[in-house]
């Protein structure tokens, strides 16, 4: 039997839990800094965007034995990886705001264009996602214990 | 000999089941997980295909000139490199999680059997009930 393809989903289901948190970090950074007008490099924040990529799984213990005995398959399931990057190219919105000591001559302030529905949307569709990895993974769990029953 | 036992029972399609619905549950891991990453294609197994091979006699078997030669070889070497995947469009998240339950009862049913068949078994070596 060859377990090791029932630990390895674990193992992509752990990668989707990772790239969800990813996506629900971002989502809060920016929805607690939506009305940031000043950062560390100076003018306002900039939102944050995760970016999915499929990546296939890294040589495990169970796929380097697969190997050895011949079985060259690696398209058994492609783990996700997400990398958070800046959104330098939106736009940001002016603030007639002329009482803010940040305010520019002309009695504007820029702050970052965040759209705290599209957030919130983000956020909803995070958290489902990152709930269906667990769904599988208490699949595989169950799984694995009905065949250490036989 | 004691090959024969085996293969005369469920317990080789069983255990062809077992890991052919345990690539299949893995893919659908991998298909949860890049549900939102863009032009990722949905894999799946070709069910029919993969059990169908299992039928199909693989391996070495021992050449028995006289009748009373003990058969040897074995039905198939379980590996799990002949499973059939088919990968075809995009993700459906509801789609996939009807799959992950259908794939956990499919497993179940494998294992329940098995067991089952191995008690059996059991049963006729012990020659009492």
């Amino acid at each position: 039997m060859d377990y090791s393809q029932l630990f390895s989903v674990l193992r992509i289901s752990g990668s989707g839990l990772t790239a969800q948190r990813k996506m629900i970090e971002a989502t809060s950074s920016n929805i607690a800094n939506i009305e940031t007008t000043d950062t560390d490099t100076g003018g306002p924040y900039i939102p944050k965007r995760v970016n999915f990529k499929s990546v296939n799984g890294n040589e495990t213990f169970g796929s380097f034995l697969n190997r050895m005995r011949g079985d060259n398959r690696s398209d058994y399931g492609d783990m996700v990886e997400a990398s958070t990057v800046d959104e330098v190219r939106s736009p940001t919105k002016m603030e007639y705001e002329p009482e803010n000591p940040m305010a520019n001559e002309q009695g504007y302030i820029e702050k970052p264009n965040i759209n705290l529905t599209m957030e919130m949307g983000n956020m909803m569709v995070a958290s489902r996602a990152y709930e269906a990895n667990v769904t599988v993974m208490n699949a595989a769990k169950a799984m694995m214990k009905k065949a250490l029953e036989i | 000999m004691i090959n024969r036992v085996f293969e005369k029972t469920t317990i080789p399609l069983m255990e062809r089941l077992l890991n052919v619905t345990s690539v299949r549950q893995r893919l659908i891991a991998s298909n949860i997980a890049n549900a939102y990453t863009p032009g990722y294609a949905n894999k799946d197994v070709d069910f029919e295909q993969s059990l169908a091979s299992a039928q199909q006699k693989q391996g070495i078997e021992g050449l028995r000139t006289q009748e009373g030669h003990m058969p040897l070889g074995t039905s198939h070497s379980g590996s799990t490199a002949d499973i059939a995947v088919v990968s075809e469009g995009t993700p459906d998240m509801e789609t996939e999680m009807g799959k992950v339950a259908e794939n956990q009862m499919l497993y179940t049913t494998a294992a329940q059997i098995m067991s089952g068949t191995f008690k059996s078994l059991l049963t006729s070596v012990r020659g009492r009930v």
